[in-house]
């Protein structure tokens, strides 16, 4: 028996509004991220690329289509239940950081162990050993507001793998980031999934500068999405695969 | 662990991980989140403090004045006091028996002495200043009822001598030797008294034959003050006095303290607890405005928690842990405070006394633990509204 792809969106569509001023952000949108595989979806602003995350991340609910994580549906779950599974299997990374301004490196990575119920010494522990796979060991107990933005991008990485996620998902990890930081954020994120803090990952951008590292890319346009043809990679400046 | 696992999840699963959520080692985020903001942290526990120090204060002086006010009663020296029947309290109530009565109240076995008082409310004035006071005319020298400690000066020898309270005798501006007025009669002060202030009643010893002359009480005084032989009980001595005398009523010392004590109580309890009741209400706005400004400001953290998974109860966690935080931290502030000032207030209004006593103080502390509870809920009401989406918006 072949395991289940860690994480798969089948025929999700949604839809905002009701009659005439319903608007229709993902349209029967399917995909699926295999072991130890990063796919990047890339799609102007406006494309449905947030909504998409959002529900692949079981925080906003699809009008229609499902969300498998682990061969199990999470838009079936109730709102408590999906909230322990996004605690325990899923991991966030946001543009805009979102780290805890009153903790240092160190606990903001702690906290979110310590919400899946992991504490103490073993927590600590953890959460030092993930600073050093991303590089801050030596900011450990600095605060987010004195790192630079890729340090802090990073540290918001080390808290998205703090629990081992069996997916992450990453929203325009790099958009706040100039090219050698944000470059270096991804190139860590896949570190992190090939050493296997991670099964799979999903990046959500419009930046085109760091889409050699995903192993897939994935263009999204009015709601749409689909693989990037030959002429997609050629405007893109992606390699060729293979 | 598979999604699979987590997603089948019992209800005593999720009990775990609530319960794991109060496990010893977390990163103290509710401490964290509101030390992180020291000046405003200064500020709430201050205004707490205040608050704390309001109800405390308040009540302590209530204690203290009413405790202080049966000064007399407690060190008289007497083991029973003998008033008109129906009497029983001494502050307020009007007493009148014959002036033999102390005398055949001395032959009563078990009875060691028996002394006379007249006890009234009066104004005393000198220098052009009047000032309520309490007149006490005892037997002098060697009978029970007279100044037990004096600050300066002898007791009373002669008829036009008076012993003023060391506060009083500073507030109308008389030393040993001064005139002293009571009831448009000089007397001279001959000695200041100690630890007979209390509020509203501060007191003058003068002798009982020149009070019953002053008051033209002839024959008559208002109080008889008896000290009981050894091993005699008080209790059932006072029944046993007060059984074969039905014209009389015969308290024990504790009888009446407590009796007096209950009285000014009452006329406190009123005013105090109208001002304890500020005291609370200022003390829940701070703690309710510290507790929504922390959270309004810090509710991205919370959607951010919310986002990647945080159960309610850890939003609970932290709110209510910034709540007891806030509590603890301006109960002790406060009741520090307290402690300081109490001296102070008693050095600045000699007949105030403070009392800071441990069941009021642990009330007090309840109250503070329920106003930071109760203003914890309007916020905590505002983060379970959170959309976790919001961490999305830029």
């Amino acid at each position: 028996m072949t395991a289940p792809a860690p994480f798969a969106v089948e025929g999700v569509s949604r839809t905002f509004g009701s009659g005439p001023a319903a608007v229709q952000a993902v349209r029967d949108v399917s995909f699926s991220v295999a072991e130890r595989e990063i796919v990047a979806i890339v799609g102007p602003s406006g494309s449905g690329k947030t909504t998409l995350l959002s529900i692949a991340g079981g925080l906003l609910t699809p009008s229609a289509g499902r969300v498998v994580v682990l061969g199990e549906d999470i838009t079936a779950l109730g709102h408590a239940r999906r909230a322990a599974f996004r605690l325990r299997h899923i991991g966030f990374v946001f543009q805009s950081f979102n780290l805890l301004p009153s903790l240092n490196a160190l606990e903001n990575v702690e906290v979110a162990l310590n919400l899946a119920g992991t504490a103490g010494r073993p927590a600590k522990l953890r959460a030092m050993d993930i600073l050093e796979l991303l590089a801050l060991e030596d900011r450990a107990h600095i605060h987010p507001n004195e790192l630079s933005g890729g340090e802090q991008q990073r540290l918001a990485v080390a808290r998205a793998l703090a629990n081992r996620p069996d997916v992450i998902l990453a929203d325009e990890p790099t958009a706040s980031l100039d090219s050698a930081a944000g470059h270096r954020v991804i190139e860590l994120m896949r570190t992190a999934v090939d050493a296997g803090e991670a099964r799979a990952m999903v990046i959500v951008t419009h930046d085109t500068r760091i889409l050699d590292v995903p192993h897939r890319v994935l263009l999204m346009d009015d709601g749409r999405v689909r693989p990037a043809s030959d002429a997609d990679r050629a405007s893109l400046r992606l390699p060729v695969p293979g | 662990m598979t999604g699979l696992a987590a997603v089948g999840e019992s209800s005593r699963g999720r009990w775990r991980s609530t319960a794991a959520l109060f496990r010893r080692g977390q990163v103290p985020l509710a401490r964290r989140s509101l030390l992180y903001d020291r000046v405003r942290l200064a500020i709430s526990i201050g205004g707490l403090a205040f608050a704390v120090v309001l109800v405390l204060l308040l009540r302590g002086i209530m204690d203290g004045t009413v405790a202080r006010s049966t000064s007399y009663i407690d060190r008289s020296g007497a083991d029973l006091f003998v008033a008109s029947a129906g009497v029983t309290n001494m502050a307020l109530a009007s007493s009148a028996l014959p002036a033999d009565t102390a005398a055949r109240l001395a032959d009563v076995p078990g009875v060691a002495a028996g002394s006379s008082i007249i006890r009234l409310n009066m104004i005393a004035a000198a220098n052009g200043k009047t000032r309520p006071s309490v007149l006490i005319g005892y037997a002098g020298e060697g009978a029970l009822g007279g100044p037990w400690k004096l600050a300066s000066g002898r007791r009373v020898a002669a008829a036009g001598e008076v012993v003023v309270d060391r506060y009083l005798a500073a507030e109308l501006g008389v030393r040993p030797g001064d005139p002293i007025e009571l009831l448009g009669q000089r007397f001279t002060v001959v000695g200041l008294s100690d630890e007979t202030a209390a509020i509203a009643s501060k007191y003058v010893f003068i002798r009982l034959d020149a009070a019953q002359e002053l008051l033209r009480m002839d024959n008559l005084i208002t109080f008889v003050l008896i000290r009981l032989e050894a091993g005699v009980e008080p209790s059932a001595a006072a029944a046993s006095l007060a059984g074969a005398n039905p014209a009389l009523a015969v308290l024990t010392r504790k009888q009446l303290a407590t009796n007096d004590r209950d009285l000014l109580g009452r006329l406190f309890v009123g005013p105090v607890n109208v001002m304890s009741t500020i005291g609370f209400l200022v003390g829940l706005a701070i703690v309710g405005l510290t507790m929504y400004t922390t959270t309004a400001e810090r509710l991205r953290d919370f959607g951010v928690l919310k986002a990647i998974g945080a159960p309610n109860a850890a939003l609970f966690k932290t709110v209510g842990g910034q709540a007891v935080f806030l509590a603890v931290a301006g109960y002790v502030a406060g009741f520090l405070a307290t402690l300081a000032v109490a001296p102070i207030v008693t050095r600045v209004v000699p007949d105030i006394a403070v009392s800071v006593r441990l069941l009021p103080a642990t009330r007090a502390f309840a109250a503070v633990l329920g106003m930071s509870v109760a203003g914890s809920m309007v916020p905590l009401v505002r983060i379970l509204r959170v959309d976790p989406l919001m961490v999305f918006r830029r």
